[in-house]
């Protein structure tokens, strides 16, 4: 690589790494419902070696009896030892992470294509990809699965065109990490590494190394597979998440006598449904990220606007630009979809985060083959500048001033304020009382009971040997988090009352005086804290 | 096909014809639904007849078989509320097959046959009502810029005013009225074009050939591009300016259209995926009514 490409690839990791990593603590508003379960449950094994549920060192952590895959949280633990509880203690390794991810994509591109202009371009086109963007600044689990399982397929192609079985091992390595680390590729990974094999085949038929990192592979994922029939009948993932709990076609299974044809025909249906929403261009180009909110009239596809075009080009062109591996991308981009459509609630970004990286290439190699065919001189690079400028611009202006205002509230915005506020007068009160509803209509139930210990710093071995769980709320230490009924509320004084704005104290304001009180982004009032006056 | 043609028309497409004449008597009840439903089968074949180069695929038996279930496809069973626009299509369809036949002047025929398209394609989403004789009326709550002029006023204005402080130049451009009502209008085709959509207008066997159609014509450099960009396009603009989203009531009058990819996609199949999906296919037609 020339010192040319090697400044212009800097550059473009700069890029990739100032979107990704500059106001983390800013945008998205606050730590969402997964990430602080996610980020006590780092906290707690950085100091206890226990998850929040008692679990010593888990293979899969049982959060909201999720059981969410375990490397996430484990990438955590040294940064919460080393720079406490904050966001970015919680968001930067999935940061650092995706910023990697455009620099492994680039190089794995250059690998398969020889091509540095389209290593570039790719790599540019993930790091402006607002999709790859947003999962980034979010500890979320696909996101740190996706960097592994990219890397994974690079030092895969690495060691077989480099003859290097170290790489090779260290690529099925990699590909074991994934599985560790989220659920999507549980099924996506085998689905890659039998790509890999079945498009190598030549190649690999005749190398002992590829079974043997195989092996090592099934050897390694034993311990986490075990673990889901371990848990098999209670909360596990894939019974939870998978497509037949969707509320309609459950209704069908179990209101219906159903034989067999009748049941796969449902089945098809719905599975079809799904794979279609994934694929859905609307989703993608014009309207899937769901930033800032739904109900803004201005939105944001999971992909570039920009690039719909090039999308739409560079699907003839896979093979132009890929000869040697133009199947292994078409069935990237064809399988990427399936496991997040075996699943309820499509289309989820998150789940299907896979896509974005046979998506990515599909863009650039449209993009390089628009390039080439105008011919416009320096004219082409000016527009091309201002044309991305723009673009980037509207998702600036989307992300960091729109998303903050609109989206607070659904990430549950003002725990941690409200955890700020205790910390500084825990001492003040004898017993510390949290209505964990939120939103306007007292109908949402929040998760104060990470929230509080996590921003406050809560001892997690007092946490877990004090707290209990009743059908009336969570209580531990000085903390009841329960609804609060103003009417049968045995008011006391040094208690301090959190409450959602949609559950003021109308009646009680000649007792209780509002202390404090924690406005959402936008300025509404969002919670306010009492004392007996 | 020569082989087995009748005045030069296949045996498939008169096996095709007869079976989607059933199948319109089955679920319509209406001959003449089912009759303008296979005319319009007919003059889509003798259409891409005259658009494409038809391979020879003669005693090929994946391919009557291909084509017989195409008599099959649900939009070629759908019944309009209005029968003007399923007429108009049929004279659009009439004029393209002779006038392309007999030498007419190109562009004067491709704008007319357009024109009436787009206009067969506002009545039937009923943007424009036709209340008999020379009487129209138009339905503004149709078109997607009803909802999403007043979504920009309620929303974005406001917030440009007050709770945001964006630069105003930058405000200019992108919380700009026109572009956020192009933006809904491009979002609204992207929204419309899913593997559902094609899987609903055409069942899940006919997609294949369709697709392989799509990539062949794409692929190869055809003449009268035109017509076939043209269509392409008045679809695109209906589908933008509608709000209704019912892949059948839109792709209607966009069936020949569907079908002529579909007939070029034909000779490509091969057998073992459209047998396998065939298969899929045929579990899905079956369906009880739950």
């Amino acid at each position: 690589m020339s010192r040319k490409n090697i400044v212009i690839f800097g550059l473009i990791i700069l890029l990739a790494a100032i979107l990704r990593m500059v106001g983390l603590d800013h945008s998205p508003p606050h730590l969402s419902n997964d990430e602080i379960s996610i980020a006590y449950d780092a906290y707690s094994v950085s100091q206890t070696g226990r998850d929040e549920h008692n679990h010593y060192l888990p293979l899969s952590f049982q959060s909201y009896n999720t059981y969410k895959a375990p490397l996430t949280a484990y990438l955590l633990v040294p940064g919460t030892i080393l720079f406490g509880n904050n966001e970015y203690t919680v968001r930067l390794p999935s940061a650092i992470l995706g910023t990697l991810t455009v620099l492994i994509l680039g190089l794995l591109v250059w690998e398969l294509t020889a091509n540095i202009n389209l290593s570039l371009l790719t790599s540019f086109t993930l790091a402006i990809t607002p999709w790859h963007v947003h999962t980034s600044r979010m500890a979320l689990e696909s996101n740190i699965a996706l960097f592994f399982l990219v890397s994974g397929i690079y030092t895969f192609y690495l060691g077989l065109h480099k003859f290097k079985p170290w790489l090779t091992v260290i690529s099925f390595l990699l590909f074991t990490l994934s599985i560790y680390g989220y659920h999507t590729e549980w099924g996506f990974t085998p689905i890659v590494i039998g790509c890999l094999l079945v498009t190598n085949w030549k190649a690999a038929k005749n190398s002992k190394r590829f079974f043997f990192g195989l092996g090592a592979f099934f050897i390694l994922i034993t311990p986490i597979i075990l673990d889901y029939f371990h848990n098999f009948g209670t909360y596990a993932r894939a019974n939870t998440e998978i497509f037949t709990k969707d509320p309609r076609l459950e209704y069908l299974l179990t209101h219906y006598q159903l034989n067999i044809i009748e049941k796969a025909q449902l089945f098809i249906d719905a599975f079809i449904g799904n794979y279609s929403k994934y694929l859905s261009i609307g989703h993608l180009f014009f309207n899937g990220l769901g930033v800032p909110s739904n109900v803004n009239p201005m939105k944001l596809g999971l992909l570039p606007i920009i690039f719909l075009p090039s999308f739409a080009l560079g699907v003839f062109y896979v093979k132009k630009y890929f000869p040697n591996h133009k199947n292994f991308i078409y069935l990237w981009t064809v399988l990427s979809p399936v496991i997040p459509s075996l699943t309820i609630g499509a289309p989820n970004q998150v789940r299907n985060l896979v896509s974005v990286v046979p998506y990515t290439i599909i863009m650039a190699i449209g993009t390089a083959e628009i390039w080439k065919r105008i011919r416009w001189g320096k004219f082409q690079y000016i527009l091309g500048a201002v044309v991305v400028a723009i673009f980037l611009t509207y998702v600036i202006l989307l992300y960091y001033v729109h998303m903050p205002m609109q989206s607070a509230e659904g990430a549950q915005y003002g725990y941690k304020q409200i955890a700020l506020y205790i910390k500084g007068h825990y001492t003040e009160y004898s017993k510390i009382i949290i209505d964990p509803k939120f939103g306007d209509d007292y109908l949402y139930d929040g998760v104060p009971y990470l929230y509080i210990p996590y921003f406050t710093e809560f001892d997690p071995k007092k946490f877990l040997e004090e707290r209990k769980d009743t059908p009336f709320g969570i209580f531990f230490d000085k903390y009841e988090i329960r609804a609060i009924k103003w009417p049968e509320e045995k008011l006391q004084s040094k208690y301090l009352y959190i409450v959602p704005t949609s559950n003021l104290p109308k009646d009680l304001k000649d007792k209780l005086i509002e202390i404090y009180h924690v406005n959402l982004p936008s300025g509404k009032k969002e919670f306010a804290l009492f004392t007996l006056q | 096909m020569k082989k087995y043609s009748f005045y030069k028309i296949p045996l498939w497409i008169v096996a095709a014809s007869l079976l989607c004449f059933i199948l319109n008597i089955l679920f319509n009840g209406n001959p003449l639904t089912a009759f303008i439903n296979v005319l319009i089968l007919l003059l889509s074949w003798m259409l891409y007849k005259n658009i494409f180069v038809p391979q020879d695929d003669s005693n090929h038996l994946l391919y009557f078989l291909a084509a017989l279930v195409l008599g099959a496809v649900p939009i070629l069973s759908y019944r309009p509320e209005q029968i003007l626009p399923s007429i108009i299509l049929i004279i659009c369809l009439l004029v393209l097959v002779f006038g392309l036949k007999l030498n007419f002047s190109y562009y004067p025929l491709i704008i007319l046959t357009m024109i009436f398209l787009f206009l067969a394609s506002i009545l039937t989403s009923k943007m424009v009502e036709y209340h008999g004789g020379f009487k129209f009326g138009f339905d503004n709550n149709r078109f997607i810029f009803s909802s999403s002029a007043l979504l920009f006023d309620q929303d974005i204005i406001s917030k440009q005013r007050g709770e945001l402080k964006v630069p105003l130049l930058v405000s200019g451009v992108l919380y700009n009225k026109p572009i956020f009502m192009a933006y809904d209008f491009f979002e609204n085709i992207a929204r419309f074009i899913t593997l559902e959509n094609l899987y609903i207008s055409l069942t899940l066997i006919n997609i294949y050939p369709f697709l392989l159609g799509v990539y062949d014509y794409l692929k190869n450099k055809r003449s009268h591009k035109l017509i076939i960009g043209s269509w392409i396009v008045v679809t695109l603009v209906i589908i933008g300016l509608r709000k209704s989203q019912d892949p059948l009531d839109i792709l209607y009058l966009s069936a020949p259209l569907l079908l002529i990819f579909i007939f070029n996609g034909l000779p490509k199949i091969k057998a073992k995926y459209y047998l396998s999906l065939l298969l899929i296919s045929f579990l899905l037609v079956f369906k009880s009514k739950l």
